[in-house]
């Protein structure tokens, strides 16, 4: 997967914990998911269990820490997916 | 020094009780120590998710107090450990948390449809203000105002004649400020579902205070 197509599957991990779903249409790598997005902070490990679940990884605390804009999370699950290779 | 304060609140109407009970979810929060201390105090009225989300809000609190001195400070719950809670009467409970080398104190009310925390650097929780409401509107836009006009409201009676409005520092972080009078105040601000919550600690005019957690 490339980043485009991680993004394209990262929205749908968004999509349930976004509360202005049209938000989602505007993301782009600099999208803070707190600032940006109004995620909830409750919600960020829920976003990490489903990302772990859509993309066969599992992410440790370390990773998990430096996801706070999308380009974060593309960066982190791209790591986890190359390291199952 | 500015004495700081961190806060948080969890409404357990909006979080999910199973996923919660799920040990990839709630190994993410907790520590293996953690999962000892619930053990420790079976019988204190707490169920298992709802300790979870104790000791989120207790490592959230503590989070939003260190990182007003620490900017660049990342947030991942394991990092802040519970070493201790005593419970006490009337749905309260105390205790105390270590991010690193840093020893924090909190005090949370645990209401059967909220929890909200509030962390210091001192156990003695002097001078803070720190108060809840439920809002009918659950939406961030409705959150963000109610917290604020809440906690505006305090300040004003704190500081009478004085007129403060919100802004956010360096660090993102929540700051009143009475520009007339060159006041500043860091404060907490938390929302969850229909609840909302502040803290700030303040060492005048009225030194000496310990404000109790008020419901509004």
């Amino acid at each position: 997967m490339d980043r485009r197509e991680i993004l394209d599957e990262l929205k749908k991990v968004l999509w349930p914990y976004t509360e202005n779903k049209a938000l989602l249409d505007g993301v782009n790598e600099h999208t803070d998911l707190v600032n940006d997005l109004k995620i909830n902070s409750a919600n960020l490990v829920d976003i990490i269990i489903d990302a772990e679940s859509k993309y066969n990884i599992e992410i440790d605390m370390d990773s998990a820490e430096k996801m706070i804009t999308v380009g974060n999370c593309i960066d982190v699950i791209t790591e986890k997916m190359n390291a199952r290779k | 020094m500015t004495r700081i304060t961190g806060n948080d609140i969890v409404a357990l109407d909006a979080i999910d009780r199973m996923r919660t009970r799920e040990p990839r979810f709630y190994s993410k929060i907790l520590s293996g120590g953690e999962k000892e201390l619930f053990c420790r105090t079976k019988g204190m009225g707490l169920v298992f998710d709802e300790f979870v989300w104790l000791a989120w809000s207790v490592k959230e609190s503590a989070y939003k107090c260190l990182k007003r001195n620490r900017p660049a400070l990342l947030f991942f719950p394991t990092k802040c450990i519970v070493e201790q809670v005593c419970y006490g009467s009337a749905g309260s409970c105390r205790g105390r948390a270590v991010w690193g080398s840093q020893v924090l104190y909190f005090r949370s009310v645990i209401h059967p449809r909220y929890l909200s925390t509030v962390v210091s650097e001192k156990e003695e929780f002097v001078d803070h203000y720190w108060a809840t409401a439920r809002i009918g509107l659950s939406s961030y836009a409705a959150q963000s105002a109610a917290v604020r006009e809440l906690v505006l409201k305090q300040l004003g009676a704190v500081y009478p004649g004085m007129s403060w409005r919100i802004i956010k520092d360096r660090a993102g972080c929540p700051m009143a400020v009475a520009e007339d009078a060159g006041t500043e105040i860091p404060v907490s601000l938390a929302h969850h579902g229909h609840y909302i919550a502040y803290s700030f600690v303040s060492e005048g005019p009225n030194p000496g205070v310990i404000s109790t957690p008020v419901f509004i």
